[in-house]
């Protein structure tokens, strides 16, 4: 029975390949949108946990890009003086306050990494943001002067680097960059933001390397890279209301605009939930069709084999293995697809992460393996599912009204 | 000796308006060695004869037996079995597997055949693999250069000549045949009839033909003319001469005036069942 089906599924090419792209669809579809929630889901689960920093401070200039900053990995070459750091210090209810130097985005143009990354300075000194989320230091690990924190500081040096989760990997765990050479110092846990994308280094390293880079000159004209900062994240006292510290760090320093980090998550999370309100309706509809779609399929494959399954049933084959013969050869075909489309959902997935997470300021985050497992598996429990659902009605037709009988009775050759 | 199909006032009707007769008390039994013939107008029920007789349509009314057991009482099981192993078809519309070669096709059949006979696993994947017999059954019909074919490269001839090998290549006791040499030029419908004999020279198995072809019935050892749901068996000896009976009712003078003119010459199928 093997035999016959597969040969049926390899010489009648034509019939398998329509009936495995409509199974292909409904699983990829299906596939491809528990992938991209999940990530995006994760990526605002990562982000809430993750964000170290309660309020972010920005020069007003970059003021209507705060969610590309926290998000999307997007430099903005807006500075702030380096007086902003005490500034922010001296004011109430701030606990910790570190400075980050954005320097520019590079690609393989300048640099020995691969695609597109951002390169941030960091005070290892007073970074409270990375430190805890550096791999190996552990969950819940490190805040302020933390023990992680002034390992990490020794260990990064003048010239580390600090790796995002999806940032680049380096050959070699040595980098080019924009004329320096580098060494990897480490690698960072899955935030969910853009310190997910950048490559760290030491913040005056990186104020060397805009200082010397002729795509930042005109920025130097009337500032010192040496003397600038582009953003503060700041953590607030336990107790102490985060809106009134940010007004007060605006306050405080001229020029600024202070910005609460869990407002920009409540607002993506609302967002996200709106999108998978509608990606759940399609959803819905998509497996609909779906199912309709393979029964019909599945009906006019019985119909135009009913024939050849009545010879089976002349030649003694008996009801069910005829009927069993039928649904191993949609079973394999369905199968099939049903893996190719996982496959590609896989594969796809993350680039569709990307362009949500790049256009819509979404928080994108690696999916864990253990994500994609469960997503094949459900892609490919649906496709069983969707295929029983689908074959019910040409099986039942078959139980009803014996191939063989209808065969006998000439009503079909 | 214990026939191998026996029919016993045997009715069929189909539910239609009005509803329709094909067979109306048919008795017939086909004795082992036997080569049957069934003859009558197209459309008068002589494919549902061989269908209830093979167990694929059931009667209304009356007893179908094979070997003597009642097949009304055999579960679809048992019938299933009776159809690896008992009771082959040649269906009037060359059925075939469209995905398979001509050869896979035999193959195929042979495989359902040789396990309904109770080889062993390893005999009967020996069996399939002994292509030597597929081949020489293609040979015996002409159909050595076209194993590899797929049906629909195959003319309507050649793949009538396949279901034959198929049927054949089966080796059941009894082998149900409907217009077998349709599309069949006469030196293959001779070469037919030759395996036909050959089929049941051993006097274990029986072939039933339908078929309008008076010269080929003419050649069995039993001749029945189906008409108006009763069969009649042109009387043994009279078939070369005189031949009205059977060419009456073909030309459309019904039963009764066939029996009528044949004085006698016609008897029912009855007197052969007992």
């Amino acid at each position: 029975m093997f035999y016959l089906a597969w040969r049926n599924i390899t010489r009648r090419l034509g019939a398998s390949v329509l009936t495995a792209f409509i199974a292909f669809v409904a699983v990829f579809m299906v596939t491809a949108s528990l992938l991209v929630v999940s990530s995006l889901e994760n990526g605002v689960r990562l982000s809430r946990d993750r964000l170290g920093a309660d309020i972010m401070v920005l020069p007003a200039g970059a003021s209507g890009n705060t969610s590309e900053v926290l998000f999307c990995a997007e430099p903005v070459n807006v500075y702030l003086p380096t007086e902003a750091l005490d500034e922010a210090a001296a004011v109430s209810g701030v606990a910790q306050v570190t400075p980050q130097f954005f320097t520019q985005t590079v690609d393989e143009s300048c640099c020995s990494v691969v695609g597109v990354t951002r390169i941030v300075g960091i005070d290892p000194a007073t970074d409270f943001v990375l430190a805890p989320w550096i791999v190996g230091a552990g969950e819940g690990g490190g805040s302020g002067e933390s023990a992680e924190s002034a390992a990490f500081g020794a260990e990064l040096g003048d010239r580390g680097i600090l790796l995002g989760a999806a940032a680049p990997a380096i050959e070699g765990g040595q980098a080019s960059i924009l004329g320096e050479v580098f060494q990897v110092a480490g690698a960072l846990e899955p935030t969910g933001t853009s310190v997910d994308e950048t490559i760290f280094m030491d913040i005056e390293a990186a104020r060397a390397i805009a200082a010397q880079s002729p795509y930042l000159t005109r920025l130097w004209a009337d500032a010192d890279p040496f003397e600038a900062v582009s953003c503060l994240m700041v953590s607030v006292d336990d107790g102490a209301d985060a809106a009134t510290v940010a007004q007060e760090l605006m306050a405080a320093i001229p020029g600024s605009v202070a910005v609460r980090t869990s407002d920009m998550v409540a607002s993506v999370s609302s967002q996200l939930t709106v999108i998978e309100v509608i990606a759940l309706v399609f959803l819905v509809m998509l497996v609909l069709l779906a199912v309709v779609a393979l029964a019909g399929r599945f009906a006019a494959l019985a119909s135009s084999r009913m024939g050849e399954l009545g010879l089976l049933r002349t030649l003694g084959v008996s009801r069910g293995r005829v009927g069993g013969s039928f649904a191993l050869e949609i079973g394999l075909v369905t199968l099939a697809a049903a893996v190719v489309a996982v496959m590609v959902a896989c594969a796809v997935s993350g680039e569709v992460v990307g362009v949500l997470h790049h256009s819509f300021s979404m928080p994108g985050a690696v999916v864990p393996a253990q994500t994609y497992g469960t997503a094949v598996a459900a892609g490919l429990l649906f496709a069983v599912a969707l295929s029983a659902v689908a074959l019910v009605q040409p099986l039942v037709r078959m139980m009803r009204h014996d191939p063989q009988e209808i065969l006998a009775r000439g009503d079909l050759s | 000796m214990t026939a191998l199909i026996e029919l016993r006032d045997v009715v069929k009707e189909f539910r239609s308006d009005p509803p329709v007769r094909p067979l109306d008390g048919v008795s017939l039994a086909v004795q082992p060695g036997q080569l049957v013939a069934v003859t009558g107008v197209s459309g008068k029920g002589k494919s549902t004869l061989l269908n209830v007789m093979g167990g694929l349509l059931r009667c209304d009314q009356g007893t179908v037996r094979f070997k003597g057991r009642d097949m009304g009482e055999l579960r679809v099981e048992e019938l299933d079995a009776l159809h690896r192993r008992g009771i082959g078809f040649v269906f009037q519309t060359p059925s075939l597997f469209q995905a398979l070669t001509a050869r896979e096709n035999l193959v195929l059949a042979a495989r359902m055949a040789g396990k309904a006979k109770g080889q062993g696993a390893q005999q009967t994947m020996r069996f399939f693999h002994e292509e030597n017999a597929v081949d020489a059954a293609l040979a015996l019909l002409g159909l050595a250069d076209r194993a590899d074919h797929l049906p629909a490269e195959l003319s309507v001839g050649q793949r009538r000549r396949l279901v034959l090998v198929r049927a054949l290549l089966a080796n059941h006791d009894v082998l149900l045949a409907d217009e077998p040499t349709n599309d069949l030029d006469d030196a293959w419908s001779e070469a037919v009839f030759d395996l036909f004999r050959s089929f049941v020279s051993s006097g274990e198995r029986a072939v039933v033909m339908v078929t309008h072809d008076l010269s080929y019935a003419r050649k069995a050892d039993r001749v029945y003319v189906l008409d108006d749901g009763v069969l009649w068996e042109e009387a043994a000896g009279v078939a070369a001469e005189p031949v009205r009976p059977v060419e009456s009712v073909l030309s459309g003078e019904g039963a009764a005036a066939a029996v009528a003119a044949s004085k006698g010459d016609a008897t029912p199928g009855e007197t052969d069942a007992e």
